[in-house]
């Protein structure tokens, strides 16, 4: 067993784990795979002679419920009875593949190996029941944690097997017989988390609670302007303070941030507290260097500039341009989001034990952090303490929420090095302020679009251009306009069945840490696309579900690769760009809404719709509105269709789809982070509002495609076409259309 | 907590009170989950 399990105990957790005895620990008098198998699931499942099995999670838990949802995949395929099942946190290790729990990857990228894991053991025991009884393996079937011989009448427990299944050749994956669909015991039904009655009780372990002995608690003063450096600092006062440990400059980055950390003065003491008013009391001077002059509303001026000249087309076909220069009837639209903070409800911290020889040189590094990718934390921090990353310890807490943001370990790099610095266990505490203040920023986007209408009021030309700063100026300083796989999160893989398109991006220069976001570029590019469509029905005289059926035009799939389009990294065969899918969701979300009673709502009162293909899912978003004469905002109800193929769990995707609705609620409406001088001015829940109870959609209906399709994407995927359905539904209701989020700035009132 | 508290003092929350005695944030977005929670709990304590 681990003697280091963080999530499940609160007791102190041992410093001096290695990675080693991590693997060798499962492997324990158990039918382990490992080191038979050499492509990866060996480590995933392995069986104890009392017939526990014990499966690994490697994927980060922040509430979708992935850390009890893979291991069901692997003990369904297994025939494990689940009471039976035992899950294990893995650390992280690149032997076990992608960690990285974002994207909306998990189910998609593991499905499949997980089913192959669970039916290798499987079969394993089955072949060494087989030869117990000397009969043919085909007469053995596994069911509910024993092997059975239906012949004889003969049983034996998955524990009773091991010490035969263990000596036996591991079968080839080509040997292997997968569980046909209609015999599936635990995909596609509802489970509760693992996790549930420890997060409900209080004793579940997140990256805030982690504690090793003896550590200390810093908090750091970081550059208020990203790229920033310390000029000096007086501490004086912070060291007459009570429980001050140390304090320790931390130097700042050259160049790209990366994921480095953003420097400062660290104040280290014994309790969270002590170190706040130490923080407090620091003399800083700072050099904000060249980003000291980001002022967002002066940048978005920029941005509307940028995309109103003509861009970079990374997808084109026909005479765009020439064909709206000479139409009689064009209709043009600029739209422009702001910056968004990720503001997880735990903000980034993380827990470090680095342990140094007399030369100073780092002989061990641990550390537990609310991650979603414990492999960047290897990357991140190896470098920076001078060894190998698969020489340092990661253990993955649970998650208060991430979207993202913690998958960007700086915060982790923050910690090992004042451990090594101060030679104890440090935990790096950042507060909300730290968080709005030092995020790496959703971007902040403006989008030109125009189109020439028909005399039917069909667009028989398409243009539009998007500028935002790219997400890989965090990466290379040089980077200035959006990239193609951002371009192709609701830009260039438009839908619309339209013979001229010109799809481009312009330039935009990073004045601050830019990085991904639950639902990315499908947040910006989603809301332009379907505002727009929106509007031209509107200006067509045309109902919008129809209209945006026509735009959608007849069912096929998108042939990516004909259009230079990537998809993801998923083969287009198994996912294809099915436009009959996303016009299915759309009709299904429009038949729940009961979508025909639009055009008889009173004034204020209305609907919008959007659809989008996102992370390899497809939504049809319906949400009605009611504004009242005065400009007060509701949201009633929020219909949602989804699919997003084979599903594992069916309510784990409904609580992802309801709260892709809130956040994006909160995003659309409130959500607005802007810079002056090169700081952040809103710093708190206060300035960067959320929804809350009284002004978050008041009911979620999710309803779930039925699909065999290969799993895509769910956890962002709820997200890109709400903004757009809500604000199609202000149009609807007072006949204002917003072109720039959030709501909340603009003046609704009507009559 | 704060929905214990709720329904300490009123056994029968409407949903006006439950817009205004919950007030707090959830970042996950399980806002409706937690009114249908509120309403079964009270149906139980009657």
């Amino acid at each position: 067993m681990m003697s280091a399990a963080p999530s499940n105990s609160r007791q102190s957790t041992t410093p001096t784990l290695s990675r080693r005895h991590f693997l060798a620990s499962i492997s324990a008098g158990s039918l382990v795979l490992a080191g038979k198998l050499g492509h990866g699931q060996d480590f995933f499942v392995s069986i104890a002679p009392d017939g526990v099995v014990t499966i690994l999670a490697h994927r980060s838990e922040m509430g979708t419920g992935i850390r009890t949802g893979l291991p069901r995949v692997v003990a369904d395929e297994l025939e494990a009875d689940w009471n039976r099942v035992t899950i294990k946190q893995a650390p992280g290790d690149k032997r076990l593949g992608d960690q990285n729990t974002d994207g909306s990857n998990s189910i998609r990228f593991f499905f499949d190996r997980m089913r192959v894991a669970g039916a290798t053991a499987r079969t394993m025991l089955e072949r060494a029941a087989a030869q117990q009884w000397g009969v043919d393996v085909s007469e053995c079937q596994a069911e509910m944690h024993e092997v059975k011989h239906s012949k004889s009448g003969r049983a034996l427990g998955f524990g009773e097997l091991v010490d035969a299944a263990r000596k036996l050749d591991v079968p080839r994956e080509t040997e292997l017989k997968l569980k046909p669909r209609d015999k599936w015991r635990y995909i596609g039904k509802d489970f509760d988390i693992t996790d549930l009655d420890d997060i409900v009780t209080g004793k579940a372990i997140f990256g805030i609670d982690a504690r090793m002995p003896n550590q200390l608690f810093a908090v750091i003063a970081r550059p208020p302007v990203a790229g920033g450096q310390v000029a000096s600092y007086d501490a004086e006062g912070t060291n007459q303070l009570p429980g001050i440990v140390a304090v320790v400059e931390l130097e700042g980055y050259d160049g790209a941030p990366n994921f480095q950390p953003l420097g400062g003065v660290a104040v280290c003491a014994e309790s969270t507290w002590a170190a706040w008013q130490g923080r407090d009391a620091l003399k800083i001077k700072w050099n904000d260097g060249p980003n000291a002059d980001y002022d967002t509303e002066a940048y978005t001026q920029e941005l509307l500039a940028s995309v109103n000249k003509p861009g970079h087309a990374l997808r084109e076909s026909g005479a765009a341009s020439d064909i709206i220069a000479k139409s009689e009837r064009v209709i043009r639209a600029d739209y422009t989001l702001p910056h968004l903070s990720h503001a997880p409800m735990e903000t980034t911290c993380a827990v470090a034990n680095v342990t140094t020889d007399a030369q100073g040189n780092v002989t061990e590094c641990y550390v537990i952090a609310a991650t979603q990718n414990p492999q960047a934390v290897q990357q991140a921090v190896g470098p920076a303490m001078g060894i190998a990353p698969e020489d340092v310890l990661v253990h993955v807490s649970l998650l208060g929420s991430g979207f993202g943001r913690k998958s960007k370990p700086d915060y982790c790099v923050e910690a090992a090095l004042l451990s090594r610095t101060l030679k104890r266990p440090v935990h790096v505490t950042w507060t909300r302020e730290d968080d709005l203040r030092h995020d790496y920023y959703h971007t902040t986007a403006a989008i030109h679009a125009e189109a020439a209408l028909d005399e039917r009021g069909y667009p028989t030309a398409w243009l539009q251009r998007a500028a935002y700063p790219t997400i890989g100026s965090t990466f290379n300083a040089a980077a200035d306009e959006p990239a193609s796989w951002e371009a192709e999160m609701g830009l260039t893989d438009l839908p619309f069945a339209i013979a001229n398109l010109s799809l481009e991006v312009c330039k935009a220069k990073a004045k601050t840490r830019i990085g991904w976001l639950r639902a990315v570029c499908h947040v910006p590019q989603n809301f332009a696309v379907s505002s727009f469509a929106d509007e031209l029905a509107h200006a067509a005289g045309k109902d919008p579900l129809d209209y945006l059926l026509s735009l959608l035009g007849k069912d096929r799939h998108i042939d990516l690769k004909a259009e230079g389009l990537g998809n993801r990294g998923a083969e287009p065969d198994k996912y294809p760009y099915d436009i009959g899918r996303l016009k299915n969701v759309l009709r299904r979300a429009a038949d729940q809404a009961n979508w025909s009673r639009h055009k008889s709502l009173d004034k204020g009162h209305g609907l919008g719709i959007a659809c989008a293909r996102s992370f390899l899912g497809y939504t049809g978003h319906i949400v009605e509105v009611e504004v009242s004469r005065d400009g007060k905002i509701a949201i009633p109800h929020v219909w949602v269709s989804i699919d997003s193929g084979t599903i594992v769990s069916p309510d784990r995707v409904r609580a992802q789809v309801e709260g892709a609705a809130n956040m994006a609620a909160a995003q659309a409406l409130f959500g607005k982070l802007t810079f002056k001088n090169g700081r952040a001015v809103q710093t708190n829940y206060d300035s960067y509002e959320v929804t809350r109870m009284r002004n978050t959609p008041r009911a979620v209906h999710v309803d779930i495609v039925d699909s065999q399709a290969a799993p895509a994407g769910v956890g962002e995927t709820g997200v890109a076409s709400f903004a757009p359905a809500l604000c199609n539904a202000i149009f609807a209701a007072t006949g204002k259309r917003i072109r720039n989020l959030p709501i909340a700035d603009h003046d609704l009132s009507w009559g | 907590m704060m929905a214990v508290a709720l329904l300490k003092s009123k056994a029968d929350p409407s949903d006006a009170d439950i817009d205004r005695e919950m007030w707090n944030i959830c970042r996950c977005g399980t806002y409706q989950r937690i009114r249908a929670a509120i309403k079964d709990a009270a149906k139980e304590m009657k």
